[in-house]
Protein backbone atom coordinates (compact mmCIF):
# COMPACT_ATOMS: atom_id res chain seq x y z
CA UNK A 1 0.00 0.00 0.00
CA UNK A 2 2.83 2.43 1.08
CA UNK A 3 4.76 0.95 -1.82
CA UNK A 4 1.98 2.40 -4.41
CA UNK A 5 1.30 5.72 -2.80
CA UNK A 6 4.97 6.65 -3.27
CA UNK A 7 5.12 5.01 -6.54
CA UNK A 8 2.16 7.27 -7.36
CA UNK A 9 3.60 10.09 -5.82
CA UNK A 10 6.79 9.84 -8.10
CA UNK A 11 4.81 9.25 -10.78
CA UNK A 12 2.68 12.44 -10.54
CA UNK A 13 5.82 14.38 -9.58
CA UNK A 14 7.02 13.39 -13.19
CA UNK A 15 4.57 14.63 -14.89
CA UNK A 16 4.59 17.95 -13.31
CA UNK A 17 8.59 18.39 -13.42
CA UNK A 18 8.83 16.85 -17.11
CA UNK A 19 5.93 19.02 -18.45
CA UNK A 20 6.70 22.45 -16.68
CA UNK A 21 5.06 24.63 -19.76
CA UNK A 22 1.61 22.22 -19.87
CA UNK A 23 1.68 22.16 -16.00
CA UNK A 24 1.98 25.70 -15.83
CA UNK A 25 -0.76 26.70 -18.15
CA UNK A 26 -2.68 23.94 -16.53
CA UNK A 27 -2.41 25.53 -13.11
CA UNK A 28 -3.17 29.17 -14.82
CA UNK A 29 -6.49 27.94 -16.37
CA UNK A 30 -7.75 26.51 -13.53
CA UNK A 31 -6.91 29.65 -11.32
CA UNK A 32 -8.58 32.07 -13.62
CA UNK A 33 -11.47 29.30 -14.16
CA UNK A 34 -12.07 29.49 -10.19
CA UNK A 35 -11.29 33.42 -9.62
CA UNK A 36 -13.94 33.72 -12.47
CA UNK A 37 -16.57 31.59 -10.59
CA UNK A 38 -15.81 33.33 -7.27
CA UNK A 39 -16.02 37.05 -9.06
CA UNK A 40 -19.71 35.78 -9.88
CA UNK A 41 -20.52 34.29 -7.07
CA UNK A 42 -19.89 37.36 -5.06
CA UNK A 43 -22.09 39.34 -7.49
CA UNK A 44 -24.73 36.75 -7.10
CA UNK A 45 -24.68 37.12 -3.37
CA UNK A 46 -24.92 41.19 -3.94
CA UNK A 47 -27.76 40.35 -5.74
CA UNK A 48 -29.38 37.78 -4.19
CA UNK A 49 -28.95 38.73 -0.58
CA UNK A 50 -28.46 42.76 -0.07
CA UNK A 51 -31.56 42.53 -2.98
CA UNK A 52 -30.21 45.50 -5.59
CA UNK A 53 -32.86 46.05 -7.78
CA UNK A 54 -31.32 45.99 -11.73
CA UNK A 55 -33.22 46.50 -14.54
CA UNK A 56 -31.71 44.42 -16.48
CA UNK A 57 -31.83 40.30 -16.34
CA UNK A 58 -28.49 39.87 -14.39
CA UNK A 59 -29.25 36.72 -12.55
CA UNK A 60 -29.84 35.05 -15.23
CA UNK A 61 -26.71 35.80 -17.09
CA UNK A 62 -25.13 35.14 -13.60
CA UNK A 63 -26.32 31.41 -13.61
CA UNK A 64 -25.07 31.27 -17.60
CA UNK A 65 -21.82 32.21 -16.04
CA UNK A 66 -21.98 29.49 -13.41
CA UNK A 67 -22.91 26.95 -16.16
CA UNK A 68 -20.24 28.31 -18.38
CA UNK A 69 -17.50 27.97 -15.35
CA UNK A 70 -18.54 24.12 -15.07
CA UNK A 71 -18.16 23.84 -18.59
CA UNK A 72 -15.00 25.36 -19.27
CA UNK A 73 -13.40 23.57 -15.99
CA UNK A 74 -14.92 20.26 -17.88
CA UNK A 75 -12.99 20.98 -21.06
CA UNK A 76 -9.58 22.62 -19.09
CA UNK A 77 -9.21 19.22 -17.29
CA UNK A 78 -10.37 17.11 -20.20
CA UNK A 79 -7.73 18.65 -22.59
CA UNK A 80 -4.97 18.83 -20.20
CA UNK A 81 -5.64 15.25 -18.88
CA UNK A 82 -5.41 13.85 -22.56
CA UNK A 83 -2.37 15.28 -22.55
CA UNK A 84 -0.63 13.79 -19.52
CA UNK A 85 -1.88 10.58 -21.18
CA UNK A 86 -0.60 11.07 -24.22
CA UNK A 87 2.90 12.11 -22.39
CA UNK A 88 2.56 8.52 -20.52
CA UNK A 89 1.72 6.36 -24.13
CA UNK A 90 4.98 4.27 -23.47
CA UNK A 91 4.26 3.05 -20.14
CA UNK A 92 0.21 2.77 -21.08
CA UNK A 93 2.04 0.38 -23.92
CA UNK A 94 3.88 -1.62 -21.21
CA UNK A 95 1.10 -1.67 -18.80
CA UNK A 96 -1.04 -3.14 -21.86
CA UNK A 97 1.65 -5.73 -22.99
CA UNK A 98 1.93 -6.99 -19.48
CA UNK A 99 -2.00 -7.00 -18.40
CA UNK A 100 -1.02 -5.26 -15.31
CA UNK A 101 -3.68 -2.97 -13.61
CA UNK A 102 -4.44 -0.04 -15.16
CA UNK A 103 -4.48 1.84 -11.76
CA UNK A 104 -0.91 2.40 -12.30
CA UNK A 105 -2.10 4.93 -14.62
CA UNK A 106 -4.89 5.99 -13.29
CA UNK A 107 -3.96 6.60 -9.71
CA UNK A 108 -0.65 8.88 -10.85
CA UNK A 109 -3.16 11.33 -12.94
CA UNK A 110 -5.85 11.54 -10.30
CA UNK A 111 -2.94 12.72 -7.88
CA UNK A 112 -1.86 15.46 -10.78
CA UNK A 113 -4.61 16.74 -11.23
CA UNK A 114 -6.20 16.94 -7.35
CA UNK A 115 -2.52 18.49 -6.95
CA UNK A 116 -3.23 20.95 -9.13
CA UNK A 117 -6.92 21.62 -8.87
CA UNK A 118 -6.21 22.10 -4.61
CA UNK A 119 -3.09 25.00 -5.39
CA UNK A 120 -4.99 26.86 -7.48
CA UNK A 121 -8.32 26.84 -5.33
CA UNK A 122 -5.79 27.48 -2.38
CA UNK A 123 -3.94 30.85 -3.72
CA UNK A 124 -7.51 31.76 -5.14
CA UNK A 125 -9.11 31.39 -1.55
CA UNK A 126 -5.88 33.14 0.20
CA UNK A 127 -6.28 35.92 -2.92
CA UNK A 128 -9.45 36.57 -1.61
CA UNK A 129 -9.41 36.44 2.32
CA UNK A 130 -6.84 39.05 1.35
CA UNK A 131 -9.63 40.98 -0.66
CA UNK A 132 -11.66 40.00 2.03
CA UNK A 133 -9.60 42.09 4.93
CA UNK A 134 -8.39 44.85 2.57
CA UNK A 135 -12.03 45.95 1.06
CA UNK A 136 -14.98 46.70 2.39
CA UNK A 137 -16.94 45.24 -0.58
CA UNK A 138 -20.83 44.26 1.26
CA UNK A 139 -20.16 40.77 -1.31
CA UNK A 140 -17.64 39.48 0.74
CA UNK A 141 -19.30 39.31 3.88
CA UNK A 142 -21.62 36.87 3.25
CA UNK A 143 -18.88 34.99 1.48
CA UNK A 144 -18.04 31.42 3.99
CA UNK A 145 -14.31 31.01 2.62
CA UNK A 146 -13.38 27.71 4.12
CA UNK A 147 -16.90 26.14 3.27
CA UNK A 148 -16.67 27.60 -0.05
CA UNK A 149 -12.65 26.55 -0.26
CA UNK A 150 -14.57 22.34 0.71
CA UNK A 151 -17.36 22.56 -1.40
CA UNK A 152 -16.00 23.58 -4.60
CA UNK A 153 -12.44 20.84 -3.91
CA UNK A 154 -14.86 18.42 -3.05
CA UNK A 155 -17.20 19.12 -6.46
CA UNK A 156 -13.81 19.74 -8.79
CA UNK A 157 -12.72 16.09 -6.74
CA UNK A 158 -15.51 14.21 -8.27
CA UNK A 159 -15.58 15.69 -11.60
CA UNK A 160 -11.38 14.86 -12.43
CA UNK A 161 -12.05 11.71 -11.05
CA UNK A 162 -14.88 11.22 -13.74
CA UNK A 163 -12.83 12.57 -16.30
CA UNK A 164 -9.88 10.28 -15.73
CA UNK A 165 -11.80 7.35 -15.58
CA UNK A 166 -13.60 8.28 -18.75
CA UNK A 167 -10.53 9.16 -20.65
CA UNK A 168 -8.38 5.86 -19.19
CA UNK A 169 -11.03 3.76 -19.82
CA UNK A 170 -11.46 4.55 -23.18
CA UNK A 171 -7.53 4.27 -23.96
CA UNK A 172 -7.19 1.24 -22.56
CA UNK A 173 -10.35 0.30 -24.29
CA UNK A 174 -9.76 1.77 -27.55
CA UNK A 175 -6.04 -0.18 -28.12
CA UNK A 176 -6.50 -3.54 -27.29
CA UNK B 1 4.47 -29.49 -18.31
CA UNK B 2 2.86 -27.31 -21.16
CA UNK B 3 0.80 -29.59 -23.76
CA UNK B 4 -0.68 -28.32 -27.13
CA UNK B 5 -3.20 -31.10 -28.12
CA UNK B 6 -4.23 -30.72 -31.78
CA UNK B 7 -4.58 -26.71 -31.71
CA UNK B 8 -5.49 -25.28 -34.34
CA UNK B 9 -5.59 -20.90 -34.86
CA UNK B 10 -5.51 -19.22 -37.79
CA UNK B 11 -2.68 -20.84 -39.93
CA UNK B 12 -1.56 -23.38 -36.89
CA UNK B 13 -3.52 -26.52 -37.77
CA UNK B 14 -3.55 -29.33 -35.48
CA UNK B 15 -0.63 -28.60 -33.55
CA UNK B 16 0.59 -30.82 -30.86
CA UNK B 17 3.40 -30.98 -28.62
CA UNK B 18 4.35 -31.84 -25.40
CA UNK B 19 6.93 -29.17 -23.46
CA UNK B 20 8.64 -31.72 -20.59
CA UNK B 21 9.43 -29.10 -17.43
CA UNK B 22 13.28 -28.26 -17.55
CA UNK B 23 13.98 -28.73 -21.15
CA UNK B 24 15.06 -26.37 -23.67
CA UNK B 25 13.05 -26.38 -26.71
CA UNK B 26 13.22 -24.55 -29.93
CA UNK B 27 10.72 -24.46 -32.20
CA UNK B 28 11.24 -23.22 -35.77
CA UNK B 29 9.22 -21.25 -38.14
CA UNK B 30 9.87 -18.90 -41.05
CA UNK B 31 6.60 -17.56 -41.09
CA UNK B 32 6.46 -15.57 -37.97
CA UNK B 33 2.57 -15.25 -37.95
CA UNK B 34 2.32 -18.53 -36.84
CA UNK B 35 4.99 -18.09 -34.34
CA UNK B 36 2.67 -14.76 -32.67
CA UNK B 37 0.09 -17.30 -33.25
CA UNK B 38 1.87 -19.42 -30.72
CA UNK B 39 2.83 -16.75 -28.62
CA UNK B 40 -0.60 -15.84 -27.98
CA UNK B 41 -1.85 -19.03 -27.43
CA UNK B 42 1.09 -18.95 -24.62
CA UNK B 43 0.17 -16.17 -23.44
CA UNK B 44 -3.83 -16.71 -23.21
CA UNK B 45 -4.77 -13.72 -24.89
CA UNK B 46 -5.84 -15.98 -27.76
CA UNK B 47 -7.69 -19.31 -27.71
CA UNK B 48 -7.64 -22.30 -30.11
CA UNK B 49 -10.41 -22.80 -32.64
CA UNK B 50 -10.18 -26.22 -31.62
CA UNK B 51 -8.09 -28.39 -29.59
CA UNK B 52 -6.43 -27.50 -26.01
CA UNK B 53 -3.52 -26.19 -24.03
CA UNK B 54 -2.91 -27.68 -20.79
CA UNK B 55 -0.67 -26.78 -18.51
CA UNK B 56 0.79 -28.81 -15.81
CA UNK B 57 2.26 -26.93 -12.43
CA UNK B 58 2.48 -28.94 -8.94
CA UNK B 59 1.24 -32.35 -10.31
CA UNK B 60 -2.39 -30.52 -11.22
CA UNK B 61 -3.69 -29.80 -15.21
CA UNK B 62 -5.49 -26.75 -15.91
CA UNK B 63 -6.31 -25.24 -19.28
CA UNK B 64 -5.41 -21.61 -18.42
CA UNK B 65 -1.70 -21.23 -17.17
CA UNK B 66 -1.37 -20.65 -13.31
CA UNK B 67 -0.23 -16.52 -12.14
CA UNK B 68 3.81 -16.27 -12.60
CA UNK B 69 3.98 -19.81 -14.15
CA UNK B 70 5.13 -18.14 -17.73
CA UNK B 71 7.30 -15.38 -18.30
CA UNK B 72 7.10 -13.72 -21.77
CA UNK B 73 10.45 -12.18 -23.64
CA UNK B 74 8.62 -10.15 -25.88
CA UNK B 75 9.67 -9.13 -29.70
CA UNK B 76 9.32 -5.20 -29.53
CA UNK B 77 11.41 -3.16 -26.95
CA UNK B 78 9.36 -2.48 -23.84
CA UNK B 79 11.85 -0.12 -21.72
CA UNK B 80 10.54 3.27 -21.23
CA UNK B 81 13.28 5.36 -23.16
CA UNK B 82 13.31 8.45 -20.31
CA UNK B 83 14.25 5.77 -17.35
CA UNK B 84 17.46 4.48 -16.91
CA UNK B 85 17.42 0.34 -17.01
CA UNK B 86 17.42 -0.06 -13.10
CA UNK B 87 14.40 2.27 -13.11
CA UNK B 88 12.71 0.64 -15.62
CA UNK B 89 12.83 -2.82 -13.87
CA UNK B 90 12.16 -1.07 -10.98
CA UNK B 91 8.77 -0.12 -12.49
CA UNK B 92 7.78 -3.18 -14.33
CA UNK B 93 8.27 -5.11 -10.81
CA UNK B 94 5.72 -1.93 -9.56
CA UNK B 95 3.23 -2.73 -12.10
CA UNK B 96 3.22 -6.37 -12.14
CA UNK B 97 2.61 -6.31 -8.28
CA UNK B 98 5.84 -8.06 -7.35
CA UNK B 99 7.00 -7.58 -4.07
CA UNK B 100 9.21 -4.36 -4.11
CA UNK B 101 10.88 -4.80 -0.61
CA UNK B 102 14.71 -4.80 -1.42
CA UNK B 103 13.74 -4.59 -4.77
CA UNK B 104 17.23 -2.71 -5.90
CA UNK B 105 19.21 -6.44 -4.65
CA UNK B 106 16.73 -7.70 -6.51
CA UNK B 107 16.79 -6.00 -9.56
CA UNK B 108 20.87 -5.98 -9.59
CA UNK B 109 20.80 -9.22 -9.02
CA UNK B 110 18.60 -10.21 -12.19
CA UNK B 111 20.74 -7.60 -14.43
CA UNK B 112 23.97 -9.41 -13.13
CA UNK B 113 22.15 -12.77 -14.25
CA UNK B 114 22.02 -11.37 -17.17
CA UNK B 115 25.26 -9.62 -17.38
CA UNK B 116 23.95 -6.11 -17.81
CA UNK B 117 25.00 -4.56 -14.35
CA UNK B 118 27.57 -2.24 -15.77
CA UNK B 119 24.45 -0.92 -17.95
CA UNK B 120 22.00 0.04 -14.79
CA UNK B 121 22.26 3.78 -15.23
CA UNK B 122 22.34 3.74 -18.94
CA UNK B 123 18.95 4.33 -20.72
CA UNK B 124 17.34 2.29 -23.17
CA UNK B 125 18.45 4.31 -25.89
CA UNK B 126 21.77 4.24 -25.12
CA UNK B 127 21.76 0.53 -24.80
CA UNK B 128 22.74 -1.98 -28.29
CA UNK B 129 20.48 -4.01 -29.46
CA UNK B 130 21.56 -7.14 -27.77
CA UNK B 131 21.79 -5.23 -24.80
CA UNK B 132 17.91 -4.41 -25.11
CA UNK B 133 17.43 -8.17 -25.51
CA UNK B 134 19.11 -9.00 -22.34
CA UNK B 135 16.73 -6.42 -20.59
CA UNK B 136 13.91 -7.30 -22.07
CA UNK B 137 14.76 -11.47 -20.43
CA UNK B 138 15.64 -9.68 -17.56
CA UNK B 139 12.03 -8.15 -17.36
CA UNK B 140 10.60 -11.60 -17.91
CA UNK B 141 12.94 -13.29 -14.99
CA UNK B 142 11.97 -10.63 -12.61
CA UNK B 143 9.13 -12.93 -10.61
CA UNK B 144 11.54 -16.19 -11.52
CA UNK B 145 8.91 -17.87 -13.63
CA UNK B 146 9.13 -21.99 -14.27
CA UNK B 147 8.66 -21.41 -17.53
CA UNK B 148 10.26 -18.58 -19.75
CA UNK B 149 8.65 -17.72 -23.75
CA UNK B 150 11.07 -16.03 -26.06
CA UNK B 151 9.25 -14.38 -28.89
CA UNK B 152 11.97 -14.11 -31.56
CA UNK B 153 14.50 -13.15 -30.06
CA UNK B 154 17.35 -13.43 -32.49
CA UNK B 155 15.64 -11.58 -35.46
CA UNK B 156 17.61 -8.03 -35.09
CA UNK B 157 20.59 -9.72 -33.93
CA UNK B 158 24.20 -10.67 -35.72
CA UNK B 159 25.56 -14.45 -35.57
CA UNK B 160 28.07 -13.29 -32.43
CA UNK B 161 26.17 -11.41 -30.52
CA UNK B 162 22.90 -14.35 -31.16
CA UNK B 163 25.49 -16.64 -29.89
CA UNK B 164 25.33 -14.71 -26.33
CA UNK B 165 22.24 -14.86 -26.06
CA UNK B 166 22.22 -18.41 -26.72
CA UNK B 167 24.33 -19.17 -23.79
CA UNK B 168 22.68 -16.63 -21.44
CA UNK B 169 19.24 -18.90 -22.65
CA UNK B 170 21.38 -22.24 -21.77
CA UNK B 171 22.63 -20.49 -18.49
CA UNK B 172 19.24 -19.96 -17.64
CA UNK B 173 17.99 -23.67 -18.41
CA UNK B 174 20.83 -24.75 -15.73
CA UNK B 175 19.21 -22.96 -13.65
CA UNK B 176 16.03 -25.62 -14.52
CA UNK B 177 13.98 -22.76 -15.96
CA UNK B 178 12.21 -24.53 -18.84
CA UNK B 179 12.76 -22.34 -22.16
CA UNK B 180 10.44 -22.30 -25.10
CA UNK B 181 12.59 -20.32 -27.91
CA UNK B 182 10.62 -19.23 -30.99
CA UNK B 183 13.09 -18.88 -33.35
CA UNK B 184 12.02 -17.39 -37.24
CA UNK B 185 15.65 -17.31 -37.92
CA UNK B 186 16.91 -20.40 -40.14
CA UNK B 187 21.11 -19.78 -39.74
CA UNK B 188 21.06 -20.74 -36.22
CA UNK B 189 23.58 -22.98 -34.17
CA UNK B 190 21.94 -24.09 -30.77
CA UNK B 191 24.35 -26.86 -29.95
CA UNK B 192 24.04 -29.95 -27.98
CA UNK B 193 20.80 -30.45 -25.34
CA UNK B 194 18.57 -28.43 -27.25
CA UNK B 195 15.30 -29.74 -28.65
CA UNK B 196 14.47 -28.33 -31.83
CA UNK B 197 10.94 -29.19 -33.59
CA UNK B 198 9.70 -27.33 -36.74
CA UNK B 199 6.05 -26.49 -37.02
CA UNK B 200 5.07 -28.41 -40.15
CA UNK B 201 6.68 -31.36 -38.96
CA UNK B 202 5.10 -31.55 -35.43
CA UNK B 203 2.00 -31.06 -37.70
CA UNK B 204 2.53 -33.67 -39.87
CA UNK B 205 4.15 -36.57 -37.50
CA UNK B 206 3.10 -35.41 -34.37
CA UNK B 207 6.74 -37.50 -33.22
CA UNK B 208 6.84 -34.40 -29.97
CA UNK B 209 2.99 -35.49 -29.03
CA UNK B 210 3.56 -36.88 -25.13
CA UNK B 211 7.17 -36.93 -25.68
Amino acid sequence: MVEKIIFSLQESYRHIIFLPLKSSLYFLSLLINHFLSIICLIFYLNLHILKYELLYPVQEFLYLCFFFSLLSFFFINTSFIRYYLKFNYKEIKLIKTLEANPDYIRQPLILTSLFMNFCSLLLIINLFSILYNKIGYPGLGFLNLGFLFSFLFLLSSILLVGIVYYLCNKEFAGRQ
Amino acid sequence: MIIFNKVSKDKLKNFSLYIKAGELLCINEEDQDVLKTIFELLRGREKPEQGVIRYQDKGVYSSKAPGNFLGFVYRENLLLPDRSLEENLAYIMQVRDLEMRNHHVMVRRILDIVDLQHCSNKKPGDLLEHQIVRANIAQAILSYPPVLVLEDPFSKLDEVNGRGIINLIKRLNKFSMTIVLLNSSGKLLLGKGVRQVKVKEVFLERKDYYG
